[in-house]
């Protein structure tokens, strides 16, 4: 019985995927932009899923810790180490929240980098096919188009690294407060 | 860019501008599309006689999105004062030229075989007969050529549509 519907479920699998298949194709013979714009808006989604959700994360946590929420440090620790093994032998846990926070904002720094120049080289694309440098009746809506589609993920990574930007700096600050606060206990108490 | 509210302002403003942009590069292309669809008539932009070949050649621009095909040709010879070969009409030489979009293409059309080279002043009014792929009606474009200094001609064209096959 479960090899039957496991068949059924394939079946429906693969129909669905040569369905997706040909209507993307017909969409690619009418309207080449258009296509264009979907690959360009996918292609860089992909790319940019990971800063997305690391920016969406870091400004989540950042402001669940400014309303006095305590973060899982085991769970911010795993996204900056490689592992959880390299996590816990890198002592990540013994660092305060806003640290680690402000660790796992700069090791997205590097694909941030990567993903900002792959943008810029289309953007440059378009823009010589947009001003005549080069031109092309074929492939100058196209490159248009794709830049269009990129823009989209582009604008999100964007704002979201500034709102996860503020929001990180919010909490350093805090954090630095409250240690110069119980610093200053201690000394009272001494 | 001190609170979020501000950053979030900012990148709805973009996001309008970058969806405004999108929206219309899309209208932009289909209205491009609908307007390349639409059969342009055919412009001479330039016409001369080529005294060794005997033969007038034009150049033909076709500023739409359709290709046209020119199916005959025919001419009226008006001699001038210098000339001393009579006047003559050759009508419907059949030719295939197609003319592609948007380019400038040349058509050459050949005078009457033995007669007198062209002289100042002396005319030929051709007339092209052209189709498209859309209709099957034929449609002409006539141009007066008028042999002048430097080769110049009389830049007026006329053109009628004759209808049906």
């Amino acid at each position: 019985m479960q090899r039957v519907l496991w068949w059924i479920v394939f079946g429906i699998f693969i129909a669905v995927i040569v369905l997706g298949i040909f209507l993307f194709s017909l969409v690619i013979a009418a309207h080449p932009e258009a296509a264009a714009f979907v690959i360009g808006f996918l292609g860089f989604w992909l790319f940019a899923n990971r800063l997305i959700f690391g920016y969406g994360g870091i400004a989540n946590a950042a402001k669940a810790f400014l309303d006095g929420e305590i973060p899982d440090k085991s769970e911010i620790a795993q996204k900056i180490a490689k592992s959880p093994e390299a996590a816990q032998l890198q002592k990540l846990e013994d660092l305060s929240v806003a640290a680690l926070l402000s660790m796992w904002l700069s090791s997205l720094e590097p694909f941030k980098y990567a993903y900002y120049l792959g943008f810029f080289l289309v953007f440059l694309i378009a823009a010589l096919f947009e001003l005549n440098i080069i031109s092309s009746i074929v492939i100058g809506p196209i490159a248009e188009a794709v830049m269009l589609g990129a823009a989209i993920p582009t604008l999100l990574v964007w704002g979201l690294e500034l709102l996860a930007g503020y929001y990180v700096g919010q909490a350093l600050m805090k954090a630095v407060k409250e240690i110069e606060v119980g610093s200053q206990e201690s000394q009272q108490n001494q | 860019m001190k609170r979020p509210a501000g950053i979030l302002i900012l990148i709805s403003i973009i996001a309008l501008i970058l969806g405004w942009g999108i929206g219309s590069f899309f209208t932009q292309r289909t209205v491009a599309k609908v307007v390349a669809s639409i059969p342009a008539s055919p412009i001479v932009v330039d016409a001369h006689y080529n005294r060794e070949k005997h033969s007038i050649t034009y150049s033909i621009l076709n500023p739409g999105g359709v290709p046209l095909t020119i199916v005959d040709e025919s001419f009226v010879f008006t001699p001038g004062k210098n000339s001393k070969e009579k006047a003559y009409i050759v009508s419907h030489v059949p030719i295939h030229a197609v003319l592609p979009p948007g380019v400038v293409t040349r058509v050459e059309l050949k005078l009457k075989a033995g007669t007198e080279k062209l002289q100042l002043g002396d005319a030929v009014l051709a007339t092209f007969t052209y189709v498209h792929p859309l209709s099957p009606d034929l449609y002409t474009v006539a141009h007066p050529f008028k042999l002048g200094i430097g080769g110049k001609n009389v830049a007026q064209q006329k053109k009628e549509i004759k209808g049906g096959k």
